[in-house]
């Protein structure tokens, strides 16, 4: 009888973390729904400022001023009119709701990579992912794709494995401080570090690249993938790693419906 | 002019402190390159920590100035961290599937 029990709790672990990215997302979502009820869903895409009233009203002057990323989204824009861009993207920089995307050759395909694709297709040299100009031209798009809702899909069984490879590294521990990404951002969401205000998992990637005031540049999502790494003292991956590109996708993914409003600024 | 009875003492205490030596900086190195396979078997399940490389960087710039004993403490931590991050590795294999919001 205990064998039974215990069997029949391993499996209902087992089918529960092997639901389809659609039920992980409604899931997903219910949590935040729970934990935070009078946040409206949508505000979550301002991450810790939908939860602290008094952060956000710094963060909106700040905002509502002469924004740091605006510098970014100008020189993107004279990137993007000069080079091949328009021709790859099909004429419009409103493109990143639909990334990641599947690519059957390369895996997960992010905006950065699609962007570097487009320059090798047209006998350009890629660009480092840490470079100001892959900086600046998300940016640009970023700034363009503002108010479109994300549209990732999960499309084939590869693309479920990368997604599935994506959700584990979400929610495993590591580092020698044993933290997962989950455990500060949906376990500890709404709580406090110290002084900063944890923010929900919700909506984590529609605001990239951002300004970070610690950083003090404009930067991209995976950067902050390897600071949080940094931070628990797990060896961070490097940026555009599969790893990441998987982990971008999961969370993406969790985030379909929710508007973009990227580029924008953070602590 | 060291009288005889000196002289041995001394002399016996050099070779005595140098064969320490070499044997200290035989531990350091068959310690370093434990720790160094445990470190690469640890990194390719994604599962490294900071701190293992730290140590073992260090034990390495000691051992190359044959700073053994030092090189030793270091690489004995980076091999005691690298098989720590390794348990990780084992258990958030299944583990983390309890964290998913259901």
């Amino acid at each position: 009888m205990k064998h039974l029990v215990t069997l029949a709790l391993l499996a209902s672990l087992s089918l529960s973390a092997s639901a389809g990215p659609e039920e992980d997302r409604a899931a997903f979502v219910q949590f935040f729904e729970k934990r935070f009820p009078s946040v409206a869903v949508e505000e979550h895409i301002n991450g810790a400022y939908a939860l602290d009233e008094d952060k956000r009203k710094q963060w909106e002057a700040l905002e509502s001023g002469f924004p740091p990323y605006e510098d970014a989204v100008f020189d993107g824009e004279a990137l993007w009119d000069d080079g091949p861009y328009a021709d790859c993207f099909g004429g419009s920089a409103a493109v990143k709701q639909s990334y990641p995307m599947w690519d059957e050759q390369q895996g997960v395909v992010t905006l950065e990579l699609a962007l570097n694709n487009c320059r090798e297709a047209n006998g350009e040299e890629a660009l480092n992912y840490a470079d100001y100009d892959m900086v600046a031209l998300s940016a640009y798009i970023a700034f363009e794709s503002r108010g479109q809702a994300i549209n990732v899909d999960v499309p084939n069984d590869q693309a479920m494995a990368a997604y599935e490879e994506g959700k584990a590294f979400y929610y495993q521990r590591r580092g020698q401080l044993n933290f997962a990404c989950s455990s500060c951002h949906l376990e500890m969401a709404g709580n406090k570090l110290r002084s900063e205000r944890l923010s929900a998992a919700l909506g984590h990637v529609t605001h990239w690249p951002t300004y970070r005031a610690k950083w003090d540049e404009v930067g991209p999502l995976h950067k902050r993938f390897m600071e949080c790494n940094d931070q628990v003292k797990a060896k961070a991956f490097d940026l555009q790693s599969v790893e990441y590109r998987n982990l971008e996708y999961f969370l993406t993914y969790m985030s379909n419906g929710l508007p973009l409003n990227g580029p924008t600024t953070r602590k | 002019m060291i009288p005889n009875f000196t002289g041995t003492l001394v002399l016996g205490v050099l070779l005595s402190s140098s064969s320490v030596f070499a044997g200290d900086c035989a531990e350091a190195d068959s310690l370093i390159q434990k720790a160094q396979g445990a470190y690469a078997a640890v990194d390719a399940r994604g599962f490294a920590w900071v701190p293992t490389e730290t140590y073992l960087a260090d034990a390495k710039a000691e051992r190359t100035v044959d700073a053994c004993l030092d090189a030793m403490i270091h690489a004995q931590r980076a091999l005691d961290t690298a098989n720590a991050a390794m348990k990780q590795a084992d258990y958030e294999n299944t583990a983390w599937q309890s964290r998913v919001p259901k």
